[in-house]
């Protein structure tokens, strides 16, 4: 059986809940929710709600209803951004940004949106102090700030607290992309000054690919990306105000959410300082393989505590595609390689254009995983081509 | 659909009528989603059928929980008719 070491890009396997949850709900109320009123629909439209009260009591968000459900956060970013942002409007975010923040924003600078990047050091670790210099350089107000929470390349955790509260007190919006914090890491919108927050499903919220979902802070109206029906004031020619229906038309994904709901709860059960401990534990073992290993070099905070989910690195003379091609052709061992998604970052920490291996243990990955992964590469690094 | 002396509440959104259709369900008290009567609503929309007896205990804890509805009407004589939104909770 494959050792599945790619969690960063989303979790495998998930917790059994979550499989017989949606079939559950594919089986027993695979209607439509929101459209109609007969019963199934409504039961249907419940479960929906429950998960929409179950990821703000995740986040500390005080409204569900401000919680609009997307297939992805990239979609959620995306929304976000094109939602809110308008010509002449000044954004900040970093160079460790994954595509999904980079590409919108790119998109947008075409439009006349100013994006000004700051840059992270060697380790990807983007300081408050510098957000607060590209803010304050301009001699206009800045509209948004946005920072991933946790690199998906070196696992590097910003300190979104600190620059969020700074940012609520000087009136800046701020969005955070959560793809790899969410469901591993505390979130508190409220707390940590966050306006908007993209986050995936599919990741360490333990849900099926396929759900995501955006936090849009009171007194926020994006535009809506997609228009269409949303099972209500059908007579209306344009897109309803409220949330979250502005911002979620088309059919839902409901078996998809009732997985998303039974991975939270899992997530739940076993809480999160608990989900941190073992994926630190699993790290610290990875990097104190790694640094045995001839030629190898880590690319990243190199210590557990400070890495997120993910480890990033190089062998001196190789190819990581090479390598992450005989770990999975030789030994089923699954890793990425390459650039991530993410070429900003990489020309951050110097590792472009071929990018590193990147190692992400998962809730359901042991210290034996991680063993065989390092007697691996100590014979493919032993074994020069 | 809706009985004499029964009353029928309208929501700002679908989600609002499914979120205060949970509260009143926890609280206990008795409430249907039905489909809006044209009468009432153009288009798709549901409504929160509850009996007048409820209204006070209802409206509480709809308050409480910043639920309100938008509209409210009872239904008389086989007629809906519009009411005043008690604004005392």
């Amino acid at each position: 059986m494959a050792i599945y070491l790619d969690n960063a890009a989303t979790t495998f396997p998930k917790p059994e809940s979550v499989y017989q949850a949606i079939d559950q709900a594919l089986r027993r109320f695979g209607v439509n929710p929101g459209r109609g009123s007969y019963r199934l629909t409504l039961e249907a439209s419940r479960l929906i709600l429950d998960v929409r009260e179950a990821v703000a009591d995740f986040f500390h968000i005080p409204d569900s209803s401000r919680v609009v459900f997307t297939s992805n956060a990239t979609e959620a970013i995306n929304l976000a951004l094109f939602g809110l942002l308008q010509p002449g409007d000044r954004v900040v975010t970093s160079s460790m940004e994954h595509n999904a923040v980079s590409r919108p924003l790119h998109a947008l600078a075409a439009r006349g949106v100013e994006v000004v990047r700051v840059q992270s050091d060697s380790v990807g670790q983007v300081s408050p102090a510098a957000i607060r210099k590209a803010v304050s350089a301009a001699g206009r107000k800045t509209r948004m700030v946005v920072l991933s929470h946790c690199s998906n390349v070196t696992g590097t955790i910003q300190p979104i607290g600190e620059i969020g509260s700074w940012c609520r007190r000087e009136g800046i919006l701020f969005l955070v992309d959560a793809a790899q914090s969410a469901g591993l890491l505390p979130i508190d919108v409220q707390t940590m000054g966050i306006d908007l927050l993209a986050a995936p499903g599919h990741k360490s919220l333990l849900g099926p690919p396929g759900t995501g979902l955006l936090y849009v802070a009171e007194g926020l109206q994006p535009a809506p990306l997609i228009f269409g029906g949303t099972g209500g004031n059908s007579l209306l020619p344009s897109m309803p105000e409220e949330l979250p229906e502005r911002l979620e038309s088309g059919t839902l994904n409901t078996a998809g959410l009732a997985g998303l709901l039974a991975g939270i709860d899992y997530v739940r059960q076993q809480g999160l300082e608990r989900i941190h401990s073992h994926k630190v534990a699993l790290l610290d073992h990875l990097l104190h393989g790694l640094r045995t290993l001839p030629g190898t070099r880590i690319h990243g905070p190199a210590m557990a505590e400070r890495n997120g989910s993910a480890v990033s690195f190089t062998v001196e003379g190789r190819d990581p595609a090479e390598i992450g091609y005989l770990l999975d052709d030789t030994y089923e061992i699954c890793v990425r390689t390459g650039l991530h998604c993410a070429a900003d970052a990489h020309r951050t920490i110097g590792t472009l254009p071929s990018g590193t291996i990147r190692v992400s243990p998962g809730l359901f990955n042991t210290p034996t995983d991680i063993e065989a992964l390092l007697k691996a590469l100590e014979t493919i690094i032993g074994n020069k081509p | 659909m809706i009985s004499d002396g029964g009353l029928i509440a309208l929501f700002n959104s679908p989600t609002r009528a499914m979120q205060a259709e949970k509260v009143l369900r926890q609280a206990g008290l008795a409430c249907r989603l039905i489909p809006a009567p044209r009468e009432v609503a153009e288009g798709c929309a549901l409504a929160l059928r509850f009996d007048s007896t409820d209204q006070g205990s209802i409206f509480r804890e709809l308050a409480a929980r910043d639920l309100l509805p938008r509209r409210l009407y009872g239904k008389e004589q086989g007629a809906l008719t519009p009411l005043e939104l008690p604004t005392n909770h």
